[in-house]
């Protein structure tokens, strides 16, 4: 008797093994399949205010070409940094893509990709690509010098050019565009037509894999 | 406390401070209790191993990653993740096989005895914890489990004591919602939006919710519980602000785009506010305000070299009454890699003078602090 409840209280070494491993196991990722070649956004991190947003597409002749604007991201360079950070590296899908997104600070033109986990465990969530406009793609600027949906003219810093302060974000990545408060050239029209042109028409929310790189 | 007050531009040309190392006391006294990975890093020079890493996971450092009891400090609420999958976070989720839905992770909060170095799960499911006399706040998903592509939406539970049930402070209003910290018997909370921008909200009792402001994150929480300061974009512009908690009327505002506040370009959550004094991390390093009423305006600024400090620093703590300030710093990675160790500095305000601590090699790294206020007072 006594042995038969040592059994049941001390279970071999074997079935502690056993039973360690049956509620450990977690799900391996499977095999990384290569991501795209092209057909893609890819945003090289520079700083929070001048970096690169290309569009890397195939042309008519089947030739991947790339199309290079400038854009910002993020407040800080720290990715983990949420509200803050520039977007962590690695790959994204795009979640959808809108012309007339009508959010509580986002608005127009906008692409929406994947949360991304940072270094750190933390997850950077609510990512998007867009500019300063209203959901109709207009301008609503006034005498403030940071309108919400208007790319202004103040500039980033005080030897800085006009019209670059709006590149900062809460991490989305921001690209400029045509405004009455300044003479430059708009980005967010040739991306948009770009993109559209040369990569996807879709419109909505929809899932397209490895659609934005972002790297230092 | 001497501060020197300064104007902006002058400020702006101070000597950057050269830090020394160490940044510890005697007998490895650290100046203020740190989470580093998977050990809790006393004051008192004492090494605490958790059952679990510490990770802020859905809400970084929005709120405290390490939250003390607020009688004693005896007992430490702390955030912590499961991975329910391995993620690759240079891939893709397509790339890698992840579908919507799929679930990806789990958050937990756990509550860990220093004296006895108990330590169990406190709430499945769950982040962010606000600990002060009107009990304990925290936010729930309703569903435990993080998906791919679906936000995380939940509730804000309000429990008397650690061992009650916790009653719903959002009820029918399920949404993406992080908890901050008490402002009396007033609870201070985020809602997150798209874009990662930030609702401030002011909840004094269940479904009773005010939004103090809009597109703003909190610095800290006035040492007697009245008053919140902000960094406020809600109109486009960086703001710092003053509001009154009871009546959400904005008592004090500084113009960060403007001469007077420009060098600082920002302020950021984690911060701290001793007396008249409200320290945080901002674009030269770490700013010191100080509020009178109806005024807030730049006292000092420690200037933190990106060389030492290439990410800014973190959750800055004001102590010796305003006179020095602690917080810590990611190092980079190589390549992409987002983190490389970690350290902390501790500087005096008024020479600007600061020590750097050894660096730490965990995977996260967090100051253990309570915001909420008024804080009990320790006999």
């Amino acid at each position: 008797m006594t042995n038969n409840r040592a059994r049941l209280l001390w279970p071999s070494r074997l079935t502690l093994t056993t039973l360690f491993m049956a509620v450990t196991v977690t799900v391996p990722a499977p095999p990384a399949s290569a991501s795209r070649d092209c057909g893609y956004l890819d945003f090289t991190r520079i700083n929070n205010t001048n970096s690169d947003l290309k569009v890397k597409a195939y042309d008519t002749l089947g030739v991947c070409v790339t199309s290079t604007w400038r854009a910002g991201s993020g407040t800080t360079t720290d990715p983990c940094q949420k509200n803050y950070g520039w977007l962590p590296a690695g790959w994204y899908d795009l979640w959808g893509h809108w012309n007339d997104y009508n959010g509580s600070a986002i608005w127009g033109r906008v692409w929406y990709v994947q949360d991304k986990q940072c270094g750190d465990g933390t997850w950077r969530t609510e990512l998007f690509v867009h500019s300063e406009e209203t959901p109709n793609r207009t301008q609503d600027c006034t005498s403030n010098s940071d309108d919400p949906q208007c790319w202004d003219k103040t500039a980033s810093c005080s030897s800085c050019n006009e019209g670059t302060n709006d590149y900062y974000s809460n991490g989305c990545i921001k690209v400029k565009r045509q405004s009455p408060e300044g003479s430059w050239d708009g980005h967010l029209d040739p991306l948009h037509d770009t993109w559209h042109n040369l990569v996807s028409s879709n419109h909505g929310s929809f899932s397209r894999g490895s659609s934005l790189h972002v790297h230092n | 406390m001497s501060l020197v007050v300064a104007a902006a531009t002058s400020a702006c040309g101070q000597e950057a401070s050269r830090p020394e190392t160490a940044g510890q006391g005697a007998a490895g006294e650290r100046p203020v209790t740190f989470l580093a990975g998977q050990t809790l890093l006393t004051r008192d020079g004492a090494e605490i191993p958790l059952d679990r890493p510490a990770v802020g996971g859905l809400m970084g450092w929005l709120a405290p990653v390490g939250v003390p009891s607020p009688d004693n400090e005896d007992q430490l609420l702390y955030m912590s993740w499961r991975d329910l999958r391995e993620v690759d976070a240079q891939l893709s989720y397509s790339d890698q096989g992840i579908a919507n839905g799929d679930p990806l992770g789990r958050p937990s909060i756990r509550l860990l005895d220093k004296a006895t170095g108990d330590d169990h799960l406190f709430a499945d499911g769950a982040y962010s914890v606000a600990w002060g006399a009107p009990g304990i706040a925290y936010f729930a998903g309703s569903d435990p489990d993080y998906r791919a592509n679906e936000r995380y939406v939940g509730e804000i539970l309000v429990a008397p004591t650690l061992d009650a049930s916790g009653v719903s402070w959002t009820p029918n209003a399920p949404d993406s919602y992080v908890v901050m910290g008490w402002a009396g018997t007033t609870l201070i909370a985020y809602r997150v939006n798209r874009g990662e921008y930030l609702d401030v909200l002011a909840i004094d009792a269940p479904g009773q919710i005010r939004t103090l402001a809009r597109l703003a994150s909190v610095v800290a929480i006035s040492p007697d519980g009245t008053r919140i300061a902000v960094h406020d974009t809600s109109d486009g512009g960086s703001k710092a602000k003053v509001i009154n908690v009871p009546t959400g009327v904005e008592e004090a505002e500084l113009d960060l785009a403007a001469e007077k506040g420009q060098m600082l370009q920002y302020l950021s959550y984690g911060g701290s506010w001793q007396g008249d004094y409200i320290a945080s991390e901002a674009a030269p390093g770490i700013a010191v305000l100080k509020y009178t009423p109806g005024a807030l305006e730049v006292s000092r600024v420690v200037p933190v070299p990106a060389a030492q400090a290439p990410m800014g620093v973190n959750e800055v703590t004001l102590l010796d009454g305003g006179g020095r300030v602690v917080a810590w710093a990611p190092l980079p990675g190589r390549g992409n890699s987002d983190r490389g160790g970690y350290l902390y500095i501790n500087c005096t305000v008024g020479p600007g003078k600061c020590t750097r601590s050894p660096d730490f090699d965990s995977r996260t790294f967090f100051t253990v602090y309570n915001p909420s206020r008024p804080a009990k007072e320790t006999p």
